[in-house]
Order: structure tokens, then sequence, then C-alpha cells
């Protein structure tokens, strides 16, 4: 088996070295001028870094010296060389990783690409095999000086290797993440990205965080022993934080856990650089160079310009080539790539934030806020990652017989998720379980582990009701091809809508309370009532802040009223994304019935477009009880919404039910209301 | 080797492609035409995998185009109508990149494109910029490019587009000796009288719709019933074209005179040819033959399209 492994690897790895990547890279980025100037520029920035850590700094602020003294000259030395080799790969590599999609997309020739049948894990191989000579070279050119630096002192020279061995992994990974958040977005955004991503993780390098969640380059590789070295009182504490993760009471060191950070983000940028970004070939999205979507001949020219969506369209035609197996798994493959990826993040997080070394220093009013901007953060973040169909509603897998929308995969992955952050938290609070008690308070009061906990699991709870909502609310408005942003737009709309204008309502009637104003109590009670729609109202009665729970009003809304209201919701907003992707699946079926060429459903044909492929509709954006009151059908050529007996659209039909609609919710609002107020 | 079923194309309102069903035989020169916006792109982009029908399917060596693209895309080669941007290299690296990306082993490579250079007549330019070439040049490039993998199937999107008389002459001759070596092959182009000389079937399109399919023998049968108007072709001596055509065009009864490469093609309803003739010997024209010729291509596309576009 072993064998079959090298053999796959050895015969990958072949066919990468005869990519045309290669023949590209051999002739642009190793020619002789090209090489002298990266080393130029390389050798200037590692001299005058190691010249200001050396010199400048050292008489500006005396601590550096102190550094300087602790570790040697030599040790300082060529560590401050390291640290410019890494700065300056920061900067080139990403700049050496983009133009693979971007150049031939702009330069006309893509599709000439595409038609070769390259596999993409192939095209991007290629650029990858022809960098590590580029990344040889860079760290290479720079020895010599690392070499003299190291000999001002005694500087120990298995740290200088490993140093190096540091920097050229860190450029590899570097390098992939920039290839897969290329094909996911554009090249020149990537670009932006990992540029601004790199500042940022130095920065947090640097931050007083721990390791969990701050360690993604090599930079504490340097920074931990100097900041040892520096002693005094933050000593021990940055010892702490700068050196091995500390995973739910399990310490692992720095070494292990870059390397798994680096292996986890290499196997995440891998599965993008394989895939592609999510596309499915609907009409309109299916031609190489245009897209032209249903309606556009009405639209005015700058709504037809999509620069996103047609970047998008002409890269999956390059990712078909990948192999037939991966074309079949795609779908699961995509959503456990991004359940990982949001595991792993939660996994960091609540091990950082409940680290018992942390929960010690920390006042347990903060690790609650922080807990809840976490928990909140990561919910919310699936809610969306799930939730939005990006453009592919008709996405479809096939398993066995069945077809399973998108949406059941992405359900199934946002019930895995929420269940990973209630395992994360409970072996988070476990973890750290002595250490709470010895947490300071702002207060100065005791705080019982169990009341934290109940506190946690309460916040969690509500967080993940909100979550439920945001994520069926996105799925349900992209179903209907909505873009990404849009989608994001509304996800972020509700949950804003739903955490401040009733968190408004209420604090304006406290305000008027306190002031000593005469509020009528139906006043104060439909206030009461509207702010259970926000989660931050149980959060805070259930808290130690007295004036949110003091203007509890009567009755179930009140009391349970974030309970009842989101249920209501909630049973409401999944009905509609059940009938939706049952319009999906639907629609899948007939589109696959129409390519193998079987006859069109009986019925009128579009009144829009003559088309005979129109299929009977359960779901409309616009309206609940339309299909059913009016029988609504939509046309899969120009995706117009019918009347199924007519073929023509039915609108002021329509419109008359949207109004009987809003008439009877608000009807229903006010009796709801008059009874929870009486 | 290609079968389309009953495809269409749709963009927007536009139906670009309705319901054509065609098959090309293994060795086939296949010759697509029609005016402007008759759908020839998009069929030869449904061909080459980077469109999909929105109805009905395309097949390739056997297989739809939408199962396994990636692996179809390597027995083909596909020639679009625009050549685009390419890098700073010459044209045996252009050749070599597009080598390597179809898979051609290294070992083979150099020699493969060696091949291609000298069959598209390029070989004297191999160390040029890709881009720095004639019109002509890039054409016969493109050409080499689609063969450096030496596929089975060949799409070819107007090879002869913008080209001068002999770059034109140069790629029919290459397209006539990649049918004689049994490329399958489809052929985009507007210059009738290339795709009449080269191609053994031609399809018309017109609206999106297929008009009519078949030889160019085929096609000009019915047109080639016996009518009152008879239409010939003279060949005069070099550098009197113009001199016959006036001659020819003064005579009573004769109905349209056209220029042809090496003479004057005519039509009468006289009963024979001979007063034209004797006009021409009169002005002193030396006739060097004289043949009657028969309906062409150009004239079944004149009666099968209306010429509007789409």
């Amino acid at each position: 088996m072993t064998g079959g492994w090298r053999a796959r690897a050895g015969a990958a790895l072949a066919s990468w070295a005869d990519s045309p990547s290669v023949e590209h890279e051999e002739r642009t980025l190793l020619s002789a001028p090209k090489v002298a100037v990266w080393l130029s520029l390389e050798a200037a920035v590692v001299v005058a870094f190691t010249v200001a850590a050396l010199v400048v700094l050292p008489a500006d602020e005396p601590a550096f010296a102190e550094v300087i003294a602790a570790l040697g000259t030599g040790r300082c030395a060529a560590g401050a060389a390291q640290l410019a080799v890494l700065l300056f790969a920061s900067l080139v590599v990403p700049l050496r990783a983009v133009g693979l999609l971007e150049g031939p997309r702009w330069r006309g020739y893509l599709d000439q690409v595409a038609t070769t049948g390259i596999s993409p894990a192939r095209y991007f191989g290629g650029k990858w095999l022809a960098n590590q000579p580029f990344f040889g070279g860079l760290l290479l050119g720079s020895f010599p000086l690392v070499l003299l630096a190291g000999l001002l002192g005694d500087a120990p020279w298995g740290e200088v290797a490993a140093g190096y061995a540091l920097i050229y992994a860190y450029c590899n990974v570097l390098l992939l993440v920039t290839f897969a958040l290329g094909v996911l977005f554009h090249e020149a955004l990537a670009l932006l990205m990992v540029l601004g991503g790199t500042g940022c993780a130095l920065l947090l390098e640097f931050a007083p965080a721990p390791s969990a969640i701050a360690a993604w380059t090599p930079l504490r590789f340097w920074l931990a022993p100097a900041a040892v070295a520096l002693g005094g009182a933050d000593a021990e504490l940055l010892a702490h934080l700068y050196g091995g993760a500390h995973l739910f009471g399990v310490e692992v060191p720095w070494l292990l856990w870059i390397g798994v950070v680096w292996a986890g983000a290499v196997a995440l940028a891998a599965v993008p650089c394989a895939l592609g970004p999510l596309h499915v070939f609907a009409p309109g999205v299916n031609n190489f160079g245009a897209v032209v979507l249903p309606g556009d001949g009405k639209r005015a020219f700058f709504r037809r310009l999509r620069p996103i969506l047609t970047r998008r369209v002409d890269v999956a035609f390059l990712f078909q080539n990948r192999p037939p197996w991966l074309d079949r798994w795609h779908l699961p493959i995509r959503t456990a790539h991004l359940l990982a990826l949001l595991v792993g993040a939660a996994a960091a997080g609540f091990a950082a934030l409940f680290d018992p070394w942390v929960v010690e220093r920390t006042p347990l009013e903060l690790i609650r806020v922080l807990h809840g901007v976490v928990a909140g953060s990561l919910l919310l973040g699936a809610a969306y990652v799930f939730g939005a169909e990006r453009n592919a509603s008709l996405a479809v897998f096939r398993l066995g017989p069945w077809r399973l929308p998108k949406a059941a995969l992405d359900l199934a992955a946002m019930v895995l998720f929420t269940g990973a952050v209630v395992a994360l938290q409970a072996i988070a609070f476990v973890s750290a379980w002595e250490a709470l008690p010895r947490a300071p308070t702002l207060s100065g009061a005791f705080l019982a582990p169990e009341d934290l906990l109940a506190h946690a699991n309460l916040t969690l709870a509500v967080l993940i009701v909100l979550a439920a909502g945001t994520f069926l609310v996105v799925k349900l408005v992209s179903v209907d091809d909505l873009g990404d942003l849009k989608a994001a737009g509304v996800g972020l709309g509700f949950v804003f809508t739903v955490t401040m204008f009733p968190f408004g309502a209420l604090a304006l009637a406290m305000d008027g309370a306190r002031r000593g104003e005469d509020v009528p109590p139906r006043v104060v009670a439909v206030a009461a009532a509207v702010a259970q729609l926000s989660p931050a109202t149980p959060i805070a009665a259930a808290s130690d802040f007295e004036a949110a729970s003091a203007l509890a009003g009567r009755g179930l809304l009140a009391e349970r009223g974030y309970w009842v209201w989101h249920g209501l919701f909630l049973t409401c907003a999944a009905a509609l994304v059940v009938l939706s992707q049952g319009q999906v699946v639907r629609e899948s079926r007939l589109r696959a019935a129409r390519a193998s060429g079987a006859a069109a459903p009986p019925g009128a044909p579009c009144a829009e477009c003559g088309s005979s492929w129109v299929a009977p509709a359960m779901y409309c954006r616009q309206s609940t009880a339309a299909p059913w009151a009016l029988g609504l059908a939509r046309c899969l050529d120009c995706r117009a919404t019918l009347r199924t007996a007519t073929g023509r659209p039915p609108g002021v039909a329509l419109s008359a039910v949207v109004a009987g609609e809003v008439l009877v919710a608000l009807a229903a609002l006010g009796v709801l209301l008059a009874w929870a107020t009486s | 080797m290609i079968e389309l079923e009953s495809v269409s194309k749709r963009y927007d309102r536009l139906l670009a492609v309705d319901g054509v069903s065609l098959a090309v035989e293994r060795g086939e020169l296949l010759g697509l035409i029609g005016p402007n916006g008759a759908g020839k792109t998009s069929i030869m982009k449904m061909m080459a995998t980077l469109a999909t029908p929105d109805r009905g399917t395309v097949r390739l060596l056997g297989w739809p185009t939408q199962r396994a693209p990636g692996a179809l895309r390597r027995r083909l080669g596909y020639m679009p109508a625009e050549f685009g941007r390419m890098p700073d290299m010459t044209v045996a690296e252009y050749l070599s990149y597009f080598g390597a990306a179809c898979g051609v082993p290294r070992a083979v490579r150099r020699r493969r494109v060696e091949d291609v250079l000298d069959l598209v007549d390029l070989t004297a330019r191999r160390d040029s910029l890709v881009g720095s070439g004639s019109t002509g040049i890039k054409q016969r490039t493109l050409i080499a490019k689609t063969l450096v993998h030496d596929p089975d199937v060949l799409i070819l999107d107007e090879p002869a587009a913008g080209l001068d008389p002999r770059a034109r002459v140069e790629v029919r001759e290459v397209l006539k000796e990649l049918r004689r070596i049994g490329k399958t092959i489809v052929v985009s182009s507007h210059i009738l009288a290339d795709m009449e000389e080269i191609c053994d079937r031609v399809a018309i399109l017109e609206h999106g719709r297929l008009v009519a399919h078949g030889s160019v023998a085929e096609l000009t049968r019915d047109l080639a019933r016996p009518s009152a108007t008879a239409a010939w072709v003279v060949r005069v001596a070099p550098g009197t074209q113009d001199r016959a055509a006036e001659v020819l065009g003064g005579l009573e009864g004769v109905s349209s005179v056209a220029l042809e490469e090496e003479g004057v093609r005519f039509a009468t309803d006289a009963a024979s040819a001979n007063p034209a003739l004797r006009a021409l010997l009169a002005a002193e024209v030396e006739v060097v033959a004289l043949r009657p010729e028969g309906p062409r291509l150009e004239d079944v596309f004149l009666q099968q399209t209306r010429g509007t576009i789409a």
C-alpha cells in the first residue's frame, strides 16, 4: 500500500514537473535578471532590518539592549536577519502566487487553456513546484548575510537551520493559501487579503494572545526567547502566551502546534485548488466568456456587467477538468471543508478563551462577554456560510436514488457545527473548571462556576436560535439566484433588526420610566414584549443586569418571549425553506429530463419566452399563499413566475395576494399584542 | 465522432441555436456557414465543451460533452476565433506550453512541436515572438496549437478570418492536408469558395436553425435543373480579366458578370457561349479556356438564407 502511495505521489510530481506552469515560470521567474533583482531587494531588507535591530533600536530603548545582552549578539543578529527574510518572503510569495487564472483570462486565452483538458491539480501543482527553486534561492541568497550576522557572536546554528526550515514551510503555506483565495475570489483580491491577513497575523503574534489563536507565522520562534529574556513581571505571562498552545488542558509544543496549523491550512487550501469555485452550469451561466441572464434584454447596460459572475463561469470551465470522482463528490467535500474550517476556528477560540492560565488572570465578566462574542461570531458566521447558496441553489448531490439539494448538506453541516460548538464549550468548561473559582471579578463578588456554566449555556442556546433563524432567512432569500453580497446583507439585516430594534424599543421605554415620565403601562408592556425578540434580552435577564429584568411584563410573551417569538418564526421559515428546496429538486429533475431529450410537461407555455418547460411552483419569494391561491409556475428558461393556467405573469393578482397577506399579518400581530398586554 | 441531438441554446430571449441535429463522421470535414448571428460560434463552443446546451445533447466521440469534459478535451483541438494576447513567448515556446498542457510528454514534445511547425510552414519563424506575427502567422500558429497533441477532432472557428488571399490559400492547404491525414474537422467560415473546395459536407445555419445540410454536390443538385440561364467561366490571359469583364458586361443577354481568380464568371440566356466567345476574340482578349459552370455553394447559400441578422 505504501509503495502504491509512493508510486502515485511520484507520478503526480512527475506530471506537475511537466506542467505548462513550470514552462511558463522557467521563462519568467527564473530568468537571470529577475533573480538578481529579487536577491538585491532581499539583501537590502536583511541588512536594513539587522542594523535596525542591533544598532538603532537598542540605542533608543534599553530593553532591546538587555535582550541582546541576555541572548547574545550572534543569536540576536542571526534571528533579526532571519526575521527580515520572513518579512520579505511574506511580501514576495503572495505576489508570486497570483496570475495563474487572471493572466490567461485578461489576455484572452483561458479558453485555450481550459480546452487542453489540463487538470487543476497539475496546473496549480506545476506553479507550486516551479516556485520551490525560487524559495530555495530566497533562503540561500540570504544565507551569507545570516552567516555574517551569526558570526558577530556565538549563534546557535541548529536554531538558524530550524528558522530556515520554518520560513521555507511558511512560504509554501502562503503560496497555497493565496492559490486557494485566488480561486475562490479574484487573484487581485486574494493578494490583498493575504497581504492584509499576514500583516494582521504578524501584529497578533506580537500581541499578548495565546498561541492557540495567535500562532500563524514563524515569528514566535524568535519572539518567545526574546520575551523570556526581557524578564520582569510580564516575562512569565509572555513565555506562557508565546509558547506552546494550551488546548483544553493539554499543552501542545509550539513547533507541533504551528505544524498542525499549517497542515490544516494546506489541507483547507488544497480543496479549492482541486475543486474550483462552486458553480452550477444553469442557463445563462453556462457559456465561457458570456453571462447572459434571463431578463437581461430589459436591463440597463450597467446592470448587465457582472465581472464576478463572469469570472466564476470562466474559471468553472477550467475546473471541469478535475477528475470524475471529485466531480461526483464535490458537494459533500466542499461542505466538509467549510465545516472543518469553522470547527477548527471554534476549537481554537474556545481553547484560547478557557485556557486555565488565562482564566485565572482575566475578569469573569470579560470572559462572559468574550464567550458571547466568540460563540455569536462563530454561529452567525456559520449561518451565513452554510445559508448562502452562492448562486448554486440548483446544485444537487446524487446519493443512490435520492437527489439531495445543497441545502440538505448545508443543514446537516449547520447541525453538526452547532453540536460541535456545544461540545467544545462543555470541554472548555471542564478543562477550566478548577481555575474558574480563582478568576478575578470586576465587582469583587464570587461567581460560582455552576452559575457561569448556566449563563454560558443560556447564551449559547439563545445564539443557536438566532443563528438558526439567520440560516433559514439567508437560505430562503438566496435560493432565487441572489448574489453572495445581497444574501450576506439580508442575513446581517435580519440579525440587526432582531437584535437592535427590539432592544431599542425596550431602552426607550426604560429611559422614560427611569426619568419618571408618565409612560403608559401598556406602552411599557408592549416594549417589553417586543424586546423579547432580541437575544440580548434573555441573556441580560439571566445576568446580574438588574435593569433589564425590571421591566418584565406579564404573560407568556414577556417571560419566555424570545423562545415563543423565535419558535414561531423558525417554524414558518423552515416550512418555506422546505417548499423552496422542494422546488429546487423539482426543477433539477426537469432540467435533467430536458437535457436527456424528454418531452416537455403538459401545460401552457411561457408567455414571456415561449418555452414549454414550465414547472409548478410551490414557493414564491413575494408571497407564501400565492402559489396555492393563484396556481403559480416558473419558466425554466427565463425563470419568470407565471400562472399555470394561462402561462402569463400573475401581475396585479399577485400584488393583491401580497397585500392581503400583509393585512392578515398586521391583524394577527395586533391580536397578539392585545393578548400580550391584556 | 460528433453528434448534436436537438440542441438548443438561448441567450435571454434570443434563441441562438434552435433544435439543431447534426452528425460528423470520422475523418470528415464539415463546414458551418451562415450569416452573422446564425449560431455558428455557439454550436462550435458547445462542440468544444465551452458551452452547455440548454436542451438536447452534444456527443463527442460517443460521450455527452458534459459527462467528462476533461477527458474529451484531451482528444480535441479547439481553435477559437480570437487569438488572445499571449505573454512574451516564441512560437515554439507557445506550442510547447500548450503541448505540456495537453499532456504531451516532455520527451516527445520537442519533436511534436517541430512536426506541427513544419506542417503549417512556420519552421522559419519558430523563434519569433508569438504576438509579433501577422494575422496569417497567428492563425497558422493557432492551427499548429490545435494539432500539437495530435487530437482526433478539430474544431476551427473562422480559421481564415482576416487573412490576405495568400494566407487564405495557405490555411486552405493546411486544412486539406489535415483532412488527408484523417482528422475529423469542423470549420466555420464566411469564405464560401474555400468551403466549397475543402469540405466533405456543409451545414447552412440561419437564425439558429439548420436550413440545409449535405455535401456540396447534394446541395447544388436542386439548383442545377435546366433553366433559361446558363453560367460559364472563361479563363483569360493574365492581366486581361477587367477587359473581358467589360466586354461581357456589354453583351445583350448577359445577366451577371463576376471576376474570378484567373477569369470571369458570367451568366447568359443565349443558347450557347459562342456570342460571348466571339465578342472576346473580337476585343483581342486571349481566351485560355471556357467551361460551363453549375450552381455553386454561394448560390445555395443565397437561396437558403435571407441575410437578416437574428
